[in-house]
This record gives structure tokens, C-alpha cells and sequence, in this order.
């Protein structure tokens, strides 16, 4: 390696990008001429105080505002448009807006919003929350995986078959009788359900692990004579629905968060 | 995720706040009606390619209207002559370079072409095949613009540091 060919590839030296062989001929030549190790010390000091002095900032809030706000027209029109397409308005939207804005919690709450909002909303959670529900069912009581009222031997059930560690409280001094654990599905995503039992009527507790929020803070509804509560977590959703009352529904769910 | 690195780049390119903002709208627009033809796993490249190319539309459009930002010569020589230091030892880069707003002067002065991939390269620390593709050239390419970015970018600061020397 002479000179001329070392000060062509310097930089993709320092980067990192040239193959092994060649990188390991430059380190020689590097060690053994002076003046090239003193250009690529220089070059490594201008790297080193670029990364160190350059910072990203962040996109303003009124930008992501406005790019929420294109979007959502944009996907409504999509909508209009096919009214079949592959992926449907909303879910598109969705994985869109989980690539572009990703961890972003507060706008993935905000857009949450409009995404129940659409007609064909994401297959609007609530819905699919009640069918886990109801399949859990049957006249013997609520199909679980690990029948316990012991908080101690349903949580550790858990692990490994979960990637996150459900909640799961002694709420008996509440009246809510812990049954259980079983392992479900929302979606494409896999769920704890957390049984509890409340004078004959089941609660299941379905948890899962996201990366934007899935549903709605804090929401109730009601549907087919159930009661749904969705609240979420840092990286967790959670919905809780049984066929109690809604405002037991709602006491449960406040004793459950430990509030 | 991406929406920063978006922001920033786009900053970097049209030297312009409001038209960085319309840049990585339009951007967002386009990248979501296209959202199915998105190639290979890299959604941020994929993305930031978008981004830079509608960047290159909205100073196109600027151009044609006439209406290009004035490049402030005064202010940037302002900024750049606040450095201080006779030669460019590896020692002083370090010390002068962690002045923010000196740094961002002499890179500002580049061409576009340096600006963005030194932007890509030390903000984002894209690899040279990512950078390939956002800027739409092949990796030789990347390879010796990248180079001749950072002679450049060293020569202004060696430059301004010999101006506020004067």
C-alpha cells in the first residue's frame, strides 16, 4: 500500500467500510507513515467532534401535528377511493404512522383516537377483545391455563411464555375472586388474560406488549351486553371485560391499577 | 423514529425552516400513498430518500420563482470568525468543533451535495451503501464525496479560524 492508495481509502478507513484485508494493509500503513496517521488523526478528531457537537433536534410539534393531520386526509380519501383495498384505510395508516413516528407515545395516543374514529377502525380492539371474551366462555366458567387464586402461582406461570410480566393482584379484599391465567391473542399480538371473578361473573384482563398505544386511554364501552374498559401503560395496553356492571367494571379496573 | 432524522435533513439541505417543514409534509404525503412499494427492510433510507428528493423539489420550485434565499454571507462570516487558533492539530479541531454554532457556520457554507452527506454520515451514521441510496449514487461515489466533503469542511475551518486570526 503506497501513499496515494491510502489517502484514497482513508476515509472509508475511518468509516469503517473497506473489506478486511485491505483494512488490515492500511492499519500498516498507517502505523508505519507518519504523515498518513497524521492525516487520519485528524480526520478521526473532525469525526469524533462532529458526532460529539452535532445533535438532532427535534421535530416540532406543530410539524407532527400537521403531517397527523395530512395523513388522515389523505388515508380517508385512500379509503374512498378502493373500497377494498389490501391493507384496509386504517391499519395502512397505522403501520405507516408505526414506522414514520414509532415510539412516539403521545402521537400514537393522539392518532390512536382517530383510528377508532375510521368506520373500518382497527378492527376496533373493543370488538375483538369481547370475542376473546366470549370464546373464553363455556357453562363450566372461564377456560384458563393455570387455575389459581394465588397471585404467586398465576404470575410466574407467565414467564416464558409471555415477553412482558402481567399484572396480577390479590383483590379478594375487593370482592374480585383471582381464577387464573391463560395465555390469548389481540390481534397478531399475544396476551396475558388475567381471570377474576366477581359474584359469577367473569372478568378477563387481556394485557399486551406494544410499541404505539393500540387503544384508547381510559375508554369504556359497551358492547353486546359488554362491558369493555381499555386503559394503557408505558409499552402496554390493556382492556378488561366482563358482563358485570359497568360501574363495577370500573371498580374493578381501579383496584386492578392499584389506584 | 424516522420524522426526526426527516426534520433534520431536510433542515440541512434547504438551509430554510419553513421550507424543511413543507419539504418533509409533502414528503410524508408521498411516502405514505407509496407506502406499499417500500423496498428492501430499510424503512428509514427508504424514507429519508423521499425526504431528500422532495427536498430537491421545493428549492427547484424556490428557483423558479425567483425567490431563492440569499446566502448571508455577513452572518455566516460572523459566526465563523468567532473561532481561535493558529493551526489545525488534531487537539484544536476537538476544542473548536465542540462550538455548535461555529461548526454548523462552516458546514452551512458547504456545497449541498457535502451537506447532506456529512449530515448523513455524522448525524444519522448511515452506512456508505444506506447513504447510496438516499443520495442516488453508487458506493465509489459515496466514497469519494464523502472524502473531498470532509477536505472541504476541514479547509473552511481552517479558514475561518485564519480569518479571526487577521
Amino acid at each position: 500500500m503506497n501513499c496515494t492508495m491510502a489517502l484514497r481509502m482513508l476515509d472509508a478507513y475511518i468509516d469503517h467500510e473497506l473489506d478486511a484485508a485491505t483494512s488490515a494493509e492500511m492499519a500498516q500503513h498507517v502505523v508505519a507513515c507518519a504523515e498518513c496517521s497524521a492525516l487520519r488523526s485528524q480526520r478521526v478528531a473532525m469525526q469524533t467532534a462532529l458526532r460529539a457537537t452535532l445533535v438532532r433536534e427535534p421535530a416540532p410539534a406543530s410539524l407532527r401535528a400537521a403531517v397527523l393531520r395530512d395523513i388522515r386526509e389523505a388515508d380517508a380519501r385512500r379509503a374512498t377511493r378502493a373500497p377494498r383495498p389490501p391493507r384496509s384505510g386504517s391499519s395502512w395508516a397505522r403501520a405507516w404512522q408505526m414506522m414514520l413516528l414509532g415510539a412516539s407515545t403521545a402521537v400514537a395516543g393522539a392518532i390512536g383516537g382517530w383510528w377508532f374514529a375510521q368506520p373500518q377502525g382497527l378492527d376496533g380492539i373493543p370488538e375483538y377483545v369481547v370475542t376473546r371474551h366470549v370464546a373464553s366462555l363455556s357453562p363450566e366458567g372461564p377456560r384458563i391455563d393455570v387455575a389459581s387464586s394465588d397471585r404467586h402461582s398465576v404470575k410466574p406461570w407467565f414467564q416464558g411464555r409471555v415477553d412482558f410480566a402481567p399484572v396480577v393482584r390479590d383483590l379478594s379484599a375487593q370482592g374480585f375472586e383471582l381464577v387464573g391465567g391463560r395465555l390469548d391473542r389481540i390481534g397478531d399480538r399475544q396476551a396475558a388474560a388475567v381471570v377474576y371473578r366477581l359474584r359469577g361473573h367473569a372478568i378477563n384482563v387481556f394485557s399486551w406488549r406494544v410499541k404505539g398505544h393500540d387503544v384508547e386511554p381510559d375508554r369504556s364501552v359497551t358492547l353486546r351486553g359488554f362491558n369493555v374498559e381499555t386503559w394503557n401503560e408505558a409499552d402496554m395496553d390493556f382492556a378488561a371485560v366482563s358482563d358485570a356492571e359497568g360501574a363495577e367494571l370500573k371498580r374493578f379496573v381501579a383496584a386492578y391499577r392499584g389506584s | 423514529m424516522h420524522l426526526d432524522p426527516a426534520y433534520n435533513l431536510a433542515r440541512w439541505i434547504t438551509q430554510n425552516e419553513a421550507v424543511a417543514r413543507d419539504a418533509v409534509q409533502e414528503a410524508c404525503i408521498q411516502s405514505f400513498r407509496g407506502f406499499d412499494q417500500m423496498q428492501g427492510p430499510n424503512a428509514r433510507a427508504w424514507f429519508l430518500a423521499i425526504v431528500r428528493n422532495s427536498c430537491l423539489d421545493q428549492l427547484r420550485k424556490l428557483r423558479q420563482r425567483g425567490a431563492e434565499d440569499e446566502y448571508d454571507d455577513e452572518l455566516h462570516g460572523a459566526a465563523l470568525a468567532s473561532g481561535d487558533s493558529r493551526s489545525m492539530s488534531p487537539e484544536d479541531i476537538a476544542a473548536s468543533a465542540s462550538d455548535a454554532r461555529w461548526l454548523r457556520a462552516c458546514i452551512d457554507g458547504l456545497p449541498r451535495e457535502y451537506r447532506e452527506i456529512i449530515m448523513l454520515r455524522e448525524l444519522e451514521e448511515m452506512s456508505y451503501k444506506e447513504i447510496g441510496a438516499i443520495v442516488d449514487v453508487p458506493i465509489g461515489t459515496v466514497m469519494s464525496r464523502l472524502s473531498r466533503a470532509r477536505d472541504l469542511l476541514q479547509q473552511r475551518m481552517l479558514a475561518a479560524r485564519k480569518r479571526a486570526r487577521s
